[in-house]
């Protein structure tokens, strides 16, 4: 019977896995590409006695009734409906704006009621009683110096300027300028985003700069000639005080335009998620509601944001676990 | 003029003006050196924030690149084979906690000196085993290995893996990278993992290329707190970020994205101002400098423009001096010294009063010379009056005596006639004694009666010439005893009748009131009768022009009465004509005061009365009127 179980365990665990990646590597199949999701089933192993502990927020951040770690990519999007969360249901919530490491950090501290990242779960953020929530996807442009003159790039060539192939504008018709990627590999550990563009940072170029912190990427992309990077427009713009960068279409494909990620014809996006406890000790009702909050004003700020709300992917064939975006269409 | 005042006005304007203007230069020195001051403070102040915040990219680069040169490092040490040896050899072996390997120099396993100079300097470098246990320590500092780093929890050991990962250990901050040591065929064998407190020590090291004069601290994101210090002895760990000196500028507080952390910070440059503090002690002076200069020549050259205006000035106040005396005969002044300006005001302000002085002066003399023009049209119309009255009184004069003689004629004719027609009833009564015929009684009567009234109405003709030879007299005469009454009671008659000859619808009547013991009087008759005849012409024709100028029911009335009172007598003229108004009462005694038309009346006629009854006569005349009601002139003249 065992046996039983563990091979239909095992069948699953095959099955979706091949649902996963095979739906992934569909529409960009070249071999670069990564993967777009983490196994949902996939729970990280933790003590017992980890699981048993409740969540016991920071000394730092007093008596609050939810206290919640927001992405910087998230922040501007979710503070205001978090806020007008608070003021409705009339409790205190402590929001701070941070980063996936710093959230899947607190997670694992259990120092947060609700965490928030900018990219898929990875493996070592699914913690026993954990539960993730998508928002949204939202495409990652490819941003360029505005000197640069091209418009549009082939995800093939693309993946060429990231891995050093194509060194010179020119090879592309563009400018005689050396070719300079400038972004960040951040959240090694989670599939989907940069992974989305390649698999793997050895296959980044040893030229690649890697650098640490938003600003300072649209900075540098504005201010280095022959500069590429990627980052969501929102962050462009949100950052266009520290210099002004344009964007290119790939294959045509405009980032402004969610309808071509929607169809998964644009092939590179970050996806929202927003995180729950589940269990005894340690859900909390005031959570929970703020997720079904979120979701549902979530759809009347897509547009403002340029944000797939989850109604429309899940319309669009994209899969999900529960509340979860799991797979992109097949 | 107050003092201050008065011994202001002494001083020269160019004077004064330069003393002005380098009083308020100094004053606008003052204040545009605090403002410049401010101005260059800010200037310096937003290029060193600009220069601070270009800068901060790139030290965050730095130190983002030192960072990942952990992971560099560990990527490259865990492929080495002496590594994976000796953790092969350990497989199997029994090891206990106490069993710890500790290194003071770089163990083999792990980066020589040198290697680490080119690439980091970790504090801690810890071998771990296939079960995640601490096997082998190497210390790269004097600090003691923290307790807890010898059971790290298995997930910071995950979380650390192929990033960075910040974490807190014994309350400060520690960089905690761990890379797993592999053998052929994928076999975790260990893990090369290292800390480093991210301390002065740090910071320093991952920043060694970049000047030293930029301190930098990174900051709690979630409250303004320094975490670590580049600086401690300045801005100790700890410290919140509000209470940094004024003497430093904070820039590129940037959210600092970690990979994996447990905490977030701000990256931030702090930079001393003192390096303003020395840019704006070279710059000011040098300001300064050129500003004298400036204003050395702006008061060179005021001095020069005020010198030639206070020239023009004082050319203007001597044209206004000798326009003055040229043109208005005023006399030469001493011109003032001192404020030329204030010389000018004073000369301008004589200038008027000299110009309207003999303005007034001019109209003074115009008003003059028309009053005497008047006079002298007056005087002329006067003598063109005299002049025809003087031919009237001759050609009277001439009639009169001509008539005079055939009038004695007809009087003493008319005497006889009369005495003849008395002898002739006497004859025919003693001729036919009392059978006369009856018819020519009749007619010796009616021949009588005629002659008489001839005689009568003769004597009274002969009168009237007599007084109009008097009256057309041009010489004064002497007193005589005169008959008031008969005197006026016969110049009465004269003025009626004249007005009645020469006015139609003459209408006035008159009543005399005479007092027979005022009997005779010495006087001047024919000056006497010019005044009866002044005053009632007056009295007639004031009368019949109100009689003209009223309804039917009005009746124009003269009375003239004497009265005597002693030893003067009172002679009244009352009419109720028009009257005279009261503002005219007091005028119509002066010499050519009329009210009448050109040409009706000369004027002279009361004042000459007046004359006539006070001077000549010493006696009095003064008049009494109520407008529209009635007038009363009163002589009194006294008996002797």
């Amino acid at each position: 019977m065992r046996k039983i179980q563990a091979m239909l365990s095992n069948g699953l665990w095959i099955v979706s896995f091949f649902m996963i990646f095979s739906s992934s590597a569909g529409a960009h199949e070249d071999g670069l590409r990564g993967p777009a999701f983490s196994d949902p089933k996939k729970i990280h192993e933790m003590p017992t006695e980890w699981q048993k502990r409740p969540v016991q927020h920071d000394s730092s951040v007093g008596k609050v009734d939810l206290s919640i770690d927001i992405n910087q990519q998230l922040y501007p999007f979710l503070e205001p409906l978090v806020q007008q969360y608070a003021h409705e249901k009339n409790i205190k919530i402590n929001i701070r704006e941070s980063t996936c490491g710093r959230s899947a950090g607190k997670l694992f501290r259990k120092e947060l009621d609700m965490g928030a990242f900018c990219c898929p779960t990875g493996d070592t953020d699914r913690l026993p009683g954990l539960r993730f929530h998508t928002l949204g996807i939202i495409p990652i442009a490819l941003l360029v110096h505005p000197d640069v003159a091209l418009n549009d790039i082939s995800l093939a060539q693309a993946r060429d300027v990231f891995q050093g192939n194509i060194s010179r504008w020119s090879e592309l018709g563009g400018k005689n300028i050396r070719i300079k990627p400038i972004a960040s590999l951040h959240c090694k550990k989670r599939p989907g985003h940069w992974r989305l563009l390649l698999k793997d940072e050895e296959l980044f170029t040893s030229k690649f700069m890697d650098v640490g912190g938003m600003p300072d990427q649209i900075a540098l992309l504005s201010s280095t000639r022959g500069a590429i990077g990627y980052e969501t427009l929102n962050t462009a713009n949100r950052f266009k005080h520290k210099g002004i960068v344009k964007f290119l279409t790939i294959e045509g494909f405009s980032p402004e335009d969610t309808s071509f990620l929607l169809s998964a014809k644009y092939p590179i996006y970050r996806v929202y998620n927003i995180t729950t406890w589940e269990g005894e000790n340690l859900r909390n009702p005031y959570a929970e509601g703020l997720v079904n909050y979120l979701l549902q004003h979530v759809e009347n700020l897509a547009d403002k944001y340029t944000v797939i709300p989850p109604s429309k992917l899940k319309q669009a064939g994209w899969k999900f676990d529960g509340n979860e975006l799991i797979g992109e269409p097949m | 003029m107050n003092t201050i005042q008065k011994y202001l006005v002494r001083i020269p304007l160019t004077l004064k003006m330069i003393t002005l203007t380098v009083m308020v230069g100094v004053g606008v020195w003052a204040v545009l050196d605090q403002i410049l001051n401010r101005t260059v403070t800010g200037i310096f102040r937003t290029q060193l924030i600009e220069r601070l915040n270009r800068q901060a990219p790139i030290y965050r680069l730095g130190f983002n690149r030192y960072v990942f040169t952990h992971n560099r490092l560990l990527q490259l040490l865990v492929k080495q084979q002496a590594i994976i040896n000796h953790l092969q050899q350990q497989e199997g072996t029994i090891f206990e906690d106490m069993d710890v390997k500790y290194y003071k120099r770089p163990p083999f396993w792990f980066a020589s000196q040198s290697i680490q100079r080119g690439f980091i300097s970790p504090r801690f470098a810890l071998l771990l085993d296939g079960n995640e246990r601490v096997r082998e320590v190497y210390l790269g500092g004097q600090m003691p290995l923290p307790p807890p780093l010898l059971k790290l929890p298995k997930y910071l050991i995950e979380l650390s893996t192929n990033e960075s990962y910040l974490t807190t250990i014994e309350g400060f901050p520690y960089l905690v990278t761990s890379e797993p040591v592999r053998a052929t065929g994928e076999k975790k064998l260990g893990t090369l993992l290292l800390a480093s407190p991210m301390d002065e020590e740090f910071l320093e090291i991952a920043l060694a290329e970049f000047p030293q004069e930029i301190i930098v601290v990174l900051v709690r994101s979630d409250k303004p707190q320094i975490l670590v210090s580049s600086d401690p002895e300045q801005f100790p760990v700890g410290m919140m970020l509000k209470h940094v000196d004024k003497d430093h500028l904070i820039s590129g507080q940037e959210f600092f994205e970690w990979g994996s952390s447990e905490m977030n910070f701000k990256f931030v440059l702090l930079v001393s101002t003192r390096e303003i503090e020395s840019l704006t002690a070279q710059f000011i002076p040098e300001v300064r400098r050129y500003r004298l200069i400036f204003a050395l020549v702006f008061i060179v050259s005021f001095a020069l423009v005020m010198f030639s205006i206070t020239r023009r000035i004082k050319q203007l106040t001597q044209h206004i001096e000798e326009f003055s005396q040229k043109a208005l005969g005023s006399e030469k002044q001493k011109f003032q010294s001192g404020d030329e300006l204030f010389a000018l005001e004073k000369r301008f302000d004589r200038l008027t009063e000299e110009v309207v002085s003999s303005n007034e002066t001019i109209r003074k003399e115009i008003k003059e010379k028309e009053k005497s023009l008047n006079s002298l049209r007056t005087a002329q119309d006067q003598l063109i009056v005299q002049e025809k009255l003087a031919s009237l009184g001759t050609l009277t004069a001439g009639i009169a005596h001509e008539i005079k003689n055939p009038l004695n004629f007809v009087v003493n004719f008319a005497e006889q006639i009369t005495e003849l027609s008395e002898q002739l009833e006497e004859q025919l009564k003693t001729i036919n004694g009392e059978q006369n015929d009856e018819e020519l009684l009749r007619l010796l009567r009616s021949l009588h009666t005629s002659g008489t009234a001839v005689n009568r109405h003769g004597q009274r003709a002969d009168k009237i010439i007599q007084a109009m030879l008097l009256h057309a007299r041009e010489q004064s005469g002497e007193t005589q005893l005169t008959d008031i009454n008969a005197l006026l009671d016969e110049y009465v008659k004269l003025s009626f009748h004249s007005m009645r000859a020469t006015e139609q619808m003459f209408t006035t009547t008159w009543t005399s009131d005479f007092d027979d013991s005022v009997g005779i009087v010495e006087v001047i008759p024919q000056d006497l009768s010019r005044v009866f005849l002044n005053i009632l012409n007056n009295a007639f024709h004031a009368t019949h022009e109100r009689s003209r100028a009223m309804e039917n029911g009005f009746k124009p009335l003269i009375q003239v009465s004497t009265k005597n009172l002693g030893d003067q007598i009172e002679i009244r003229f009352w009419d109720n004509g028009k009257g005279i108004p009261k503002e005219n009462q007091k005028k119509i005694f002066e010499p050519f005061f009329t009210t009448k038309s050109a040409g009706d009346g000369t004027g002279l006629g009361l004042s000459l009365s007046y004359e006539i009854v006070v001077q000549e006569h010493q006696g009095s005349l003064h008049v009494e009127s109520d407008e529209g009601e009635y007038t009363e002139f009163i002589i009194l003249l006294p008996k002797k």
